[in-house]
């Protein structure tokens, strides 16, 4: 069976078919979460605010005009909760060992290389959050999602050039910080 | 063109360059930038750095599990939050007029279901009026009947008075023969409406005069009925004054 698009996926629902916004879940669920957990560094969070994300599709979903597509619009919404969470919570000196409820799923690895690479892990996470919540968005969708400048200028509203010159000194921050992490670690 | 600026320029290709995403010609423009420029070539070696590392970071992924559990849990959040908004809806003063009128409906149930039978109401209401009413009635008549005696009482006591004088002055005049058989007449009459007078009043009850009790048979009793016989006529004149001043 062919797979439906995001418009007629959006047309179903309007149309009363709940199945619409359920394919829409499955469909964008990961990329969602991804983007939320890669901004708030926290499983828990993540999932919290990817609940409401979708919460807030399924109540808006009705007027949604089409004037961008539907990923564009997903990820606008995740990333302002993102930011929003960010500026809610304060920034932890240490950050806690991720504690997801499932287990990893390569488990092949030897135990010296998982502690490795959770000490990579809580290093990028404390390198991330030294970052501005702008940053560190546009940071996330340029570097993980390969998203272009200007499809993340239409997600965060903001210029093309301003896009830029956040990546950069998103980047910028965390050369300097790894830097100094090395140094101290040496 | 300002230096400056086609060096600041240059800076914000750094991260592409790094990556690999600039196009040939503007990687050139960066790679002669990094060979001449000491700044610039600092920043892209911390640059580098970074991002290499960042490249080595794997996060934990998620079990299949939860992908799976978490649209049946949007849902939930969903379905709870359209009852919060159906309830804040809700204007205030429904929410007060709703359990109001719960409470005055069970009132009005309740009393519907233990009131009293109307018709035997109303047909008990009809027998006591009826019987207050025939109760009224019998003390009219018994009071009118004490009345009539009373009045009869009051007749004859002038008569007797009447006779009285008529005596006295006979006396004086010393008419003996006439007050004799007058005085004799007037005893049997004195006597014959004594006896009236006595059945009138053995007919009044006594001890309900006004025939208040069930029985209208009784009046007064077997007794007293003796007793009055058994009196002079003076003592049954003292006896009717007294009934006629208690206005029986």
């Amino acid at each position: 069976m062919e797979e439906r698009t995001d418009s007629e996926l959006i047309k179903s629902f309007k149309n009363g078919d709940i199945q619409g916004f359920n394919e829409i879940v499955k469909r964008y669920q990961r990329q969602v979460y991804w983007v939320i957990r890669k901004m708030v560094n926290s499983h828990d969070d993540a999932d919290d605010i990817t609940q409401e994300v979708f919460i807030k599709v399924h109540s808006a979903l009705m007027d949604f005009r089409e004037e961008s597509n539907l990923f564009t619009w997903l990820y606008r919404i995740a990333t302002n909760y993102s930011i929003n969470h960010i500026k809610r919570v304060k920034v932890r000196n240490t950050v806690s060992f991720e504690i997801v409820s499932d287990p990893i799923e390569s488990g092949d690895k030897k135990t010296d290389e998982v502690i490795d690479e959770e000490r990579k892990r809580r290093v990028l996470e404390q390198a991330i959050e030294t970052l501005p919540a702008q940053q560190r968005a546009v940071f996330n969708l340029r570097y993980y999602d390969e998203l272009t400048y200007e499809q993340i200028a239409e997600i965060l509203r903001k210029s093309v050039g301003g896009i830029k010159a956040n990546y950069f000194h998103a980047v910028k921050k965390l050369g300097s910080y790894m830097k100094t992490r090395l140094e101290e670690e040496k | 063109m300002n230096r400056k600026i086609d060096i600041e320029e240059i800076k914000l290709l750094l991260p592409d360059y790094i990556t690999g995403t600039l196009g040939a010609a503007e990687s050139d423009i960066v790679e002669n930038a990094i060979k001449q420029n000491a700044e610039i070539s600092k920043l892209f070696r911390d640059m580098k750095n970074a991002l290499d590392f960042v490249n080595t970071v794997s996060f934990s992924e998620p079990s299949p599990r939860y992908w799976n559990n978490l649209l049946p849990r949007i849902h939930e959040r969903i379905d709870q939050k359209e009852e919060k908004k159906f309830l804040k809806a809700i204007p205030l003063w429904w929410k007060v007029a709703i359990p109001v009128a719960a409470v005055i409906l069970i009132f009005v149930i309740y009393r519907i279901s233990h009131a009293p039978d109307e018709d035997f109401t109303q047909k008990k209401t009809e027998q006591v009026k009826e019987s207050v009413s025939s109760e009224k009635r019998t003390t009219q008549n018994r009071a009118d009947s004490t009345q009539i005696v009373i009045n009869e009482l009051n007749t004859t006591e002038k008569e007797m008075q009447n006779k009285e004088v008529q005596v006295n002055r006979r006396r004086k005049s010393g008419n003996t023969d006439e007050i004799k058989s007058e005085t004799l007449e007037d005893q049997t009459g004195n006597q014959s409406s004594s006896d009236k007078l006595i059945e009138e009043i053995a007919s009044i009850d006594a001890y309900d005069p006004f025939g208040l009790t069930e029985s209208e048979t009784t009046g007064v009793d077997e007794e007293m009925e003796n007793e009055i016989e058994r009196m002079s006529p003076r003592e049954k004149d003292v006896l009717l004054e007294e009934i006629s001043n208690s206005n029986l």
